[in-house]
């Protein structure tokens, strides 16, 4: 693992611990995206693992506190163990433990009830436009992600991703050069 | 033959709106071949017809290739120009000393059937593609400024894909559905306001521009003051 991305995972993963203590899924949503530069840049599944990791930890502690429940403590156990390994340059050790969480997570989801989308794929579809966002192709983003492109077009369509900065094409120039190729009449 | 070449990202705009009849129509009134190299089938029937949530898109596009409106391309040549244009693509844009992979083998499949092909006309929605055939540069500058960092370019591969395929036409599915605004195939939509036309080219842009397309509202406002 590139010592870059090590130092920010293990950055993110203490906050993460400190945030699933304190219940706040809105600061655990945000920190998710902690690493999409990694994220985009290296095109690791290490990177990507973690933030679709929290990401799906914050929606789990929102739903279980909407139930008025609490997460299971195994899973700040295991986060902790994880960044532990990662500190112990242990970086085998910390995948498995990520797997198991990513396995203990999506048990979690299935009592709540999520039938056509679970909150893992969701978590990678949500990511996913995260990495798209900052530069690479939807086709390319949903390879890493092991997603499909339907689900992550679907999900871009409704975000603010397409407005911010047009990158390329004249739309004048387009919609007359479509419409002689169709030879639509004047 | 002439021919346009299709990404899969239209065609899943399409699908997802209900407008797959518009290829067919608009391939008639083309008078030439509607191309996808067979890496742009595979994202557009194989892969979601294993899901439960575009199982159905995936067979209505599968028909549009079974009657023919779209051919499958399959040939070495496209792979060979796939490979080289995927390395070139894939190694101008350098943040942190790693060379940035913004694409992948389908994108670039379409550009090399495209090239090969001699097409009038390639069909991409999605941004990063576009953005490295119309205008690269830019591209830099947007990913510069979402990764906080320094985008080293590597010129020589940077002008090789350029003068490879900066040439190359673009529309989108946005394009393709104002021919087919143009040429009346939506007016059994119109209703009976007195702002019917506006009402219905907006329903289309938003509806194209909501499941997936890269279409700003800054352009939908354009082409709505354009058309109607």
């Amino acid at each position: 693992m590139d010592e870059t991305i090590k130092k920010d995972i293990i950055s993110m993963l203490g906050e993460a611990i400190s945030l699933v203590e304190k219940n706040d899924f809105a600061e655990l949503k945000e920190l998710s995206n902690h690493t999409i530069h990694d994220a985009s840049i290296y095109q690791d599944q290490d990177s990507i693992q973690c933030a679709v990791v929290v990401y799906a930890l914050s929606k789990i502690i929102e739903r279980t506190e909407e139930e008025g429940r609490k997460i299971n403590a195994t899973i700040v156990e295991k986060l902790r163990k994880a960044k532990n390994s990662l500190e112990n340059n242990k970086e085998e050790q910390y995948r498995n433990l990520m797997r198991v969480l990513l396995k203990e997570i999506a048990q979690t989801d299935d009592k709540l009830l999520m039938f056509i989308q679970n909150v893992i794929e969701k978590a990678n579809v949500v990511k996913g436009s995260k990495i798209h966002g900052h530069g690479i192709s939807i086709a390319k983003t949903a390879e890493i992600l092991g997603i499909n492109q339907w689900d992550l077009m679907s999900f871009i369509g409704k975000t603010r991703i397409p407005d911010k900065e047009e990158i390329a094409g004249d739309i004048t120039k387009r919609l007359s050069f479509a419409k002689k190729l169709f030879k639509v009449a004047k | 033959m002439k021919s346009i070449v299709f990404d899969a990202g239209p065609i899943i705009s399409l699908a997802t709106n209900s407008l797959l009849w518009l290829l067919e129509n608009l391939k008639e009134r083309y008078g030439g071949d509607f191309l996808i190299p067979k890496e742009v089938e595979f994202e557009l029937v194989e892969k979601p017809i294993a899901t439960k949530r575009f199982k159905l898109e995936a067979l209505q596009v599968n028909r549009e290739i079974n009657k023919k409106v779209l051919a499958v391309v399959d040939e070495e040549k496209i792979q060979v120009i796939k490979k080289e244009l995927l390395m070139l693509a894939n190694t101008c844009f350098y943040a942190h000393n790693v060379p940035m992979k913004l694409v992948q083998e389908g994108e670039m499949a379409a550009i090399a059937a495209a090239l090969i092909y001699n097409s009038d006309a390639i069909v991409i929605d999605e941004r990063i593609t576009r953005g490295l055939i119309e205008n690269p540069e830019k591209l830099v500058e947007h990913m510069s400024s979402k990764l906080h960092t320094r985008i080293a370019v590597n010129k020589k591969n940077l002008q090789q894909l350029k003068n490879r395929i900066g040439h190359l036409k673009v529309i989108r599915s946005i394009e393709l559905a104002m021919a087919g605004y143009e040429m009346g195939w939506f007016d059994k939509y119109l209703t009976k306001d007195k702002n019917a036309r506006k009402i219905l080219i907006e329903a289309i842009l938003w509806g194209i521009k909501i499941r997936g397309a890269s279409i700003s509202q800054v352009e939908i406002d354009r082409i709505v003051r354009l058309e109607k």
